[in-house]
Formats: structure tokens, C-alpha cells, sequence
């Protein structure tokens, strides 16, 4: 199965690379370095995957057990809409907050430098990995390439291998909102919608999700 | 997460702007299951751990020396040294920033409060609190309260009254200056004559015995209220170009406050102390400065003196109290041919807050006490109460027979002690080794403490009887667990057991092996140091320790005596800073060292 599932990532992987239009970002199709993945969270101007715009990226480095804070990346973007006040509210940029911020496609290449080839952890991943690969495809050609770890399933397969075996069926109910998630781990939470909190905490998550997993 | 690095806990309350930065830059989170080792003997360490959520033991050999919680870290000193020499492990799982080597090194190497706080030995970090500290100290003395300072009574006359009477008032009272009553105006009015106003009294011409002071004093008062800072006070003063202020409560005058007095204060407040004992008439005066000697030393603790500073300055106090409530009770000729010994910590000067009276009378060798030494030594011992010195539970004091005597008397009572060791025997040995005289002939303690001297001193059996009191309140190693601050029933430690009695037993049993006469801790440790018994580290490091564990009690009793409770000597270990924490865990653990060397010493285990 494993080697099945190794070699149908090698074949996506050179497909994808055949399809790359910018040759100076092979690395991203390089094999992981062991070990190391990274978290990634994103800021925006609102939920909808089509019209909203980043403005704010963070991204850490997971080292083993370690989330290597020490080379975060935290980028400003400077979108080219507004910034909604609904959407200030809950991340507190405001225009004039992101008005020195980076043009996106900046923002881009620099976290694609810094991510490099390793798998991708978040929490709700599939909207940030969204939101970055509508700048991402253009300059590819082709979507970000790593595997995507998403946080809330690894939650929710840890409960459900929790449940008693009677309860394991159907559809289970499982709170997975991100403050019950990290309190039911008995992590530490720092402010929430901070683009580099967000990351460092979904990796936390990350390290002691799979540690429960290997038992 | 790296900008929310917690900068309120020691050591890191000390960075600036620019090395809280280098922090951020430099600190990774890591995480650790139950059970992981964090460090490991022989590792060369790469970074400070910080914790954030969990709990680590440090292990020593399989034994726990010290644990840590949230915004504690370790392992400072290993750090410096490039080689752990502790295992380290997470008790609960644990999430920790760890900062980086360099970032430590380069922080140790621009901050020096940083470097002393993080990984030096306790006196180190210590003295690098007291440079905190004695940065506030003035500021905090200009916070006190108005009428926390030297308020002189206010003497007041009526406006008609003469100059030269005034002048009569200044001679009998000492004072400077006078309040002015004037009823005639409308409506009535308070002015001030002081001595300066005295010379332009004098040039006007007017003989004095006719002049109404009235006409010569200044009716522009400059007041304050009892409740205002000290600090304004002196503002003012040097505003206004004025030597006095009058203290109101309300609109009633309470006083007159003087620069002389206001600086005084600010410069030596046991001073003023000293004056009213010195001037007390009777035992209610002296009861009146007893009262104030509890107050000071609040104030020199939240000023932050050194607690040894102030264990000397309250010996001081308190052996001139004694002194005096002793000539104002006994005749002369008793005082001359006795001598009045205080015991225990008052006798070792490392007495803070006023705790039961030890004390005795030794008279002369052929010397025929008055008939009523009974009772005026119940008399004593009753002042004493009155100031606030509790009676002794164990009845050692001059009011119970067994603790008055002849010096032949005294001294055989203390050989009996030696010879025959029973527990109450070698307490009392123990107690009577810390006499240090307050009053009469200090020759007659002389010649006691050289009779028992006489008798051998390396009896082992002896000395290791004694000495294993140390262990009387041994709890193994819980008082570790105390300090994580679990549950509220562990929270309580008592500094007494735990810490301060195994320093001044241990101290004291080496003290007396080795025949030294000092009565102090600190110069028994010095003296032991001296002829080698302890190494110079190891007698630094007590001293240190014993001082910190007193300035917690202290703590702590002044917190009780806010509180309106009386003095527990309990410490609660939630309310201790993270930084008193860290420093009460190295106090204990040269505590648990200490006992070894006792143990080693004296045998202890083979008992």
C-alpha cells in the first residue's frame, strides 16, 4: 500500500513538474526533507476563494517536535480592493496596516521559497491553499505540489479512534472548531487570527496529533 | 507566538526593547510527550528552555532537585558551561520556548542584571535584585505617608501672647516654632512664629515682653493632609523656600513637620526611633516606640533594605528597648551585678518580627538579689508583653526561676545539659548557645559560656545527637512538590521547618564542635569558613539562602499583620513571584546540601 501510495506521489509529482512554466521553482517538486513540514495560515479580506484578496501571511517550519519560530515567515500584503471592516474585525488590519504590505505575487514567491518541497500543515487548509494557488497557478503553471496535512481531520480521527467501537459508524459528531481543538489538546492558545499564531499553533496541534497517532 | 514571549517573568523582565526583540528572533517552540528528557548529562546544550505549559523535574543522580513550571527556565548554567550536568524531564507534557545559544550569550553579554538573574549562584542573583531594588528605595521611602515621618505636636498660643513668653515656650520645649491662635479676626485664624520670624521681632524696637506674637507671625499656613506623600511634602518645602509644613487630618491640625525631620526620615527613619526610646519616660513611652519598630520595618521591607540590614537594625533596637525597660524596672545595684541575655534569634540578631521573649538573668557569684527579684522580673517579662513580645510557651524566660541564676548556677545547670542530653536538655543548650547580653555585666555570660566550654566538645555522640535535630522537621523531598503549586492544603511551606532551623541548627552544631563563640548565623558560618570546615562557596551560599528565607517570612508576616492575622511563618507559595520562586528553590536545595555535609560530619545516618 505504501509503496503504491510513494510511487502514484512520484508520478504526480513528475507530471506536475512537465506541466511547471517557471523551471527556477524545481524545488518545489524536489523529495521532503525528512521530518519537516510546514504550517501556513493565511489572512484575508473575507471567505470567498474567488473575489477576496490575502493580506497577511505566516508560515513556520516544523523540525521533528520542534516549530522552528525562529525562521517564521510573517508577510504583509498590500491587497488591491479594500479591506472590509468585517474583515478588520477579526484580524485587525486595516488598509492603512497593509498599505506598506508586499504585491501579492511577492508574497508568493517568498513563501514558495520557504516552504520548498515539504508537506503543508493547517488548520482549514484547503482555503488558504486556495486563496495562494489563484497567484500560485499563473506563475506555474500549476497548483502548490505538496501534500496537504489538515489539522481538524487529524482531530477528528483521534476522537473517532477514541469512541467506543459501537459509536464508530455513520456520520459522528465531533466539535471541530479550532478553540475546542486546541483546549481538548491542552495546548497553549495565543490570540487567534494573527496569521503567525494561527500557523505556530496549527503546528503544535500537528506534533502532538501525530505523537498521539504513534501512540 | 514568538510575540507573545511572556517579558513580565525574571530573567526577561529585565531586557530592553532592542533584547526583547532578540528574543523573538531567536526562540523556537518545542514540544515534549510525559517522560521525554529534555536534557540529558553530557549534552552540549543549544538553547534555553522557557517553559510555556507543563512541568520538568531536574535530576540529580535519580533525585529530584528542582522543578519547573510555566515562564520558569533552565539550564542557564549549562548553557554557559557548553556540558549539562542534569537530566532533565518533562513530568507532564510540555510545550517550551527554547531560545537559542547565542541569543543567551549575547543577551548575558549586553545585559549584566540579565546574566546575574539567569544562571549565577544565588548570591549573585540576588545582589542583582537588591541593584533593582535600590533603585526604588528612595522613590518608594517619598511614597510614604506624611504622618509616617516625624510629626512634631503642634504647640499652640494665643495671638496675645508676648514674644518674649514664646521665647520662654522655645527654651522649655526645644522648639522651633509655635502656632498663632488668633480669635479677634474674623473669622479666627492659625499663623505660624518660628525663630526666624524672632529677629525681625527683635529689630522692630517694641520691647518683647509687650509685643503680641500675633503682630509677628505669618497667617499664610502651609499645610498638608497626614495622608499626602512624603514626597510632596518635600517638594513643597523646597518650593515655598519653607522649613516646615503643618499636617492637617481633615481641617484639625495633627502636627508640624519639620525639613531636619523630613530629611532624617528619608535618610535614617530608625533614627526617630532611637529618639523616643531614648527619651521615653516610662514603659508606656517605650511601649509607644516598641509599636513603631514593627511599623519601620514594613517600611525599610517594601523600600527594599536588605533583610540583613534590617535583622541588625531591629537587634539594635530591641536590645536598647530591653535595656531601657530593664533600668526603668530594676534597682541599680541588680543591674550592676547581673547581666540580662536575650536567646534564640533575638540573641542572634536575625529576629525581624517580634516573636516569643527567650531571655535570662545571670547575677553574680555571691551577689544577694533583692527579695522581690520575683517580681520584678515578672514585671520585665510583663513589659515586655505590653510591647508586643508574646510570652515564651516554653517558659525560657528571666520569669521563670529555671531561667534566673548565679553564674555557678547557670553553669552547672549547663554542663547537666551536656551530660545528661536529653531532648529538653539539648533544646535548651541550643537556645542558651545563641545568648547575647542586652544589659548589666556582659563578663557573667563570659564566664558561663567558658565553664561549658570546659566540658569535652568531641564527645561524637553528643555532638551527633545535637546535631540531628536538623532532620527533626525532615520531609524528604515534598516540600519540592509544594512548590508546584498544587492544591491549596501543599501550597503552605514553613520557611521556619524546612529552610531557616536547618541552617541555624546546622550552623550551630558545627559552631559548637568546633568551639566558636559567635552568636550570629552569618559569623559562625564566617568563623567556620575561616578554619575550614566549610568551603567559602558553600558559607556564602547559606548565608544568602538563610537571609532570603528570612525576607520571605517577612514577607509574608507583613502580609498576615495587613491583613489584621497574627504571624503564621507560613509561606504561601502561589502568592511568591516567579522569580522568588526561582530563588527559594535554590535556597532549599543548598538547605538539602547543607544536610549532607551535617549528616557526613556528625555521623547522622549511623544514629
Amino acid at each position: 500500500m505504501h509503496g503504491l501510495h510513494d510511487r502514484w506521489q512520484g508520478w504526480r509529482r513528475r507530471w506536475q513538474l512537465a506541466r511547471l512554466r517557471a523551471p527556477e521553482f524545481a524545488f518545489m517538486f524536489a523529495p521532503p526533507p525528512p521530518n519537516e513540514w510546514v504550517a501556513l495560515d493565511c489572512e484575508t479580506t473575507g471567505l470567498n476563494v474567488r473575489s477576496d484578496e490575502i493580506i497577511a501571511i505566516g508560515a513556520v517550519r516544523i523540525a521533528g517536535q520542534r516549530v522552528m519560530t525562529s525562521e517564521r515567515l510573517e508577510l504583509l500584503v498590500r491587497p488591491r480592493g479594500g479591506v472590509s471592516p468585517d474583515s478588520v474585525r477579526v484580524h485587525r488590519l486595516r488598509a492603512r496596516d497593509v498599505a506598506d504590505g508586499l504585491p501579492v505575487q511577492d508574497a508568493v514567491k517568498r513563501l514558495m521559497h520557504f516552504i520548498g518541497s515539504r508537506p503543508l500543515v493547517g488548520y482549514y487548509l484547503e482555503f488558504d491553499v486556495a486563496m495562494l494557488n489563484r497567484v500560485v497557478r499563473p506563475l506555474l503553471g500549476v497548483g502548490l505540489p505538496q501534500p496537504c496535512i489538515e489539522v481538524s481531520a487529524m482531530y477528528h480521527d483521534h476522537k473517532f479512534r477514541q469512541l467506543p467501537p459501537s459509536h464508530q459508524q455513520g456520520n459522528v459528531d465531533i466539535d471541530l472548531r479550532f478553540a475546542t481543538l486546541m483546549a481538548d489538546l491542552a495546548l497553549p492558545t495565543r490570540e487567534a487570527h494573527d496569521a503567525l499564531n494561527d500557523a505556530v499553533m496549527a503546528a503544535l496541534a500537528f506534533i502532538k496529533l501525530q505523537r498521539l497517532r504513534a501512540g | 507566538m514568538p510575540n507573545a514571549f511572556n517579558f513580565t517573568a525574571s530573567p526577561f523582565d529585565c531586557l530592553t526593547q532592542d533584547e526583547q526583540r532578540t528574543v523573538r528572533d531567536a526562540v523556537d517552540v518545542a514540544y515534549f510527550a510525559e517522560g521525554a528528557t529534555l536534557l540529558e548529562p553530557g549534552d552540549a546544550p543549544s538553547h534555553l528552555f522557557v517553559l510555556i505549559k507543563g512541568v520538568v523535574a531536574q535530576l540529580d543522580d535519580g533525585q529530584t532537585v528542582a522543578t519547573y513550571g510555566p515562564d520558569e527556565c533552565f539550564d542557564g548554567r549549562a548553557l554557559v558551561a557548553g556540558r549539562a550536568s542534569h537530566r532533565f524531564v518533562a513530568l507532564e507534557e510540555v510545550v517550551a520556548y527554547e531560545l537559542q545559544r547565542e541569543a543567551v550569550m549575547a543577551l548575558i553579554a549586553a545585559n549584566a542584571t540579565f546574566g546575574a538573574l539567569l544562571f549565577a549562584d544565588i548570591g549573585a542573583k540576588l545582589s542583582a535584585l537588591a541593584e533593582r531594588h535600590s533603585q526604588h528605595q528612595l522613590h518608594s521611602l517619598t511614597l510614604s505617608r506624611v504622618d509616617e515621618a516625624f510629626l512634631r505636636p503642634p504647640l499652640i498660643v494665643n495671638a496675645s501672647t508676648s514674644v518674649l513668653e514664646v521665647v520662654r515656650l522655645f527654651q522649655s520645649e526645644r522648639a522651633t516654632s509655635v502656632l498663632v491662635r488668633d480669635t479677634h479676626s474674623q473669622p479666627a485664624r492659625t499663623g505660624i512664629f518660628t525663630t526666624n520670624a524672632l529677629q525681625r521681632a527683635v529689630l522692630d524696637g517694641r520691647p518683647l515682653h509687650s509685643l503680641p506674637v500675633g503682630e509677628m507671625s505669618n497667617f499664610a499656613l502651609v499645610t498638608m493632609q497626614a495622608g499626602d506623600q512624603l514626597g510632596d511634602a518635600m517638594a513643597l518645602m523646597l518650593k515655598k523656600r519653607i522649613h516646615r509644613v503643618v499636617v492637617l487630618e481633615g481641617t484639625r491640625i495633627v502636627g508640624v513637620l519639620e525639613a531636619l525631620d523630613l530629611f532624617s526620615f528619608l535618610s535614617n527613619h530608625s533614627h526617630m526611633i532611637t529618639v523616643r526610646i531614648e527619651q521615653a519616660s516610662d514603659l508606656p513611652g517605650l511601649a509607644e516606640a516598641a509599636a513603631q519598630i514593627t511599623r519601620l520595618i514594613g517600611l525599610l521591607h517594601r523600600g527594599g533594605t536588605r533583610v540583613a540590614l534590617i535583622a541588625q537594625l531591629v537587634q539594635q533596637l530591641n536590645a536598647r528597648l530591653f535595656e531601657r525597660a530593664w533600668q526603668m524596672i530594676a534597682p541599680p545595684a541588680l543591674q550592676a551585678a547581673s547581666c540580662l541575655v536575650v536567646m534564640g534569634s533575638e540573641g542572634r540578631g536575625e529576629q525581624l518580627l517580634k516573636t516569643d521573649q527567650d531571655n535570662a538573668l545571670i547575677l553574680r557569684d555571691g551577689y544577694a538579689p533583692p527579695a522581690d527579684l520575683g517580681a520584678l522580673c515578672d514585671r520585665f517579662s510583663d513589659a515586655l508583653a505590653s510591647f508586643g513580645y508574646p510570652p515564651c510557651p516554653g517558659q525560657i524566660m528571666l520569669s521563670n526561676p529555671a531561667w534566673r541564676g548565679s553564674v555557678s548556677e547557670f553553669s552547672r545547670r549547663a554542663r547537666e545539659w551536656l551530660l545528661e542530653p536529653s531532648d529538653e536538655h539539648l533544646m535548651r543548650l541550643a537556645i542558651f548557645m545563641d545568648a547575647h547580653t542586652v544589659a548589666g555585666d556582659a563578663a557573667l555570660l563570659d564566664q558561663v559560656r567558658a565553664s561549658v566550654a570546659q566540658v569535652a566538645h568531641d564527645n561524637d555522640a553528643l555532638l551527633a545527637r545535637f546535631a540531628a535535630a536538623v532532620d527533626a522537621f525532615g520531609h524528604g523531598s515534598s516540600w519540592w512538590g509544594r512548590l508546584l503549586g498544587r492544591g491549596d492544603a501543599e501550597r503552605l511551606l514553613d520557611l521556619k521547618k524546612e529552610g531557616i532551623f536547618p541552617i541555624v541548627h546546622g550552623a550551630r552544631s558545627l559552631a559548637f564542635a568546633q568551639g566558636v563563640a559567635a552568636t550570629s548565623t552569618a559569623d559562625r558560618v564566617a568563623a567556620l569558613v575561616q578554619q575550614g570546615v566549610l568551603d567559602a562557596t558553600a558559607g556564602d551560599e547559606l548565608v544568602q539562602s538563610l537571609h532570603l528565607l528570612m525576607g520571605l517570612k517577612l514577607k509574608a508576616g507583613l502580609t498576615e499583620l495587613d491583613a489584621g492575622k497574627p504571624v503564621s511563618g507560613a509561606v504561601d507559595m502561589a502568592r511568591l513571584t516567579t522569580l522568588e520562586r526561582d530563588l527559594l528553590k535554590d535556597a532549599l536545595a543548598a538547605v538539602k546540601r547543607f544536610k549532607a555535609v551535617l549528616r557526613q560530619r556528625f555521623r547522622l545516618d549511623t544514629l
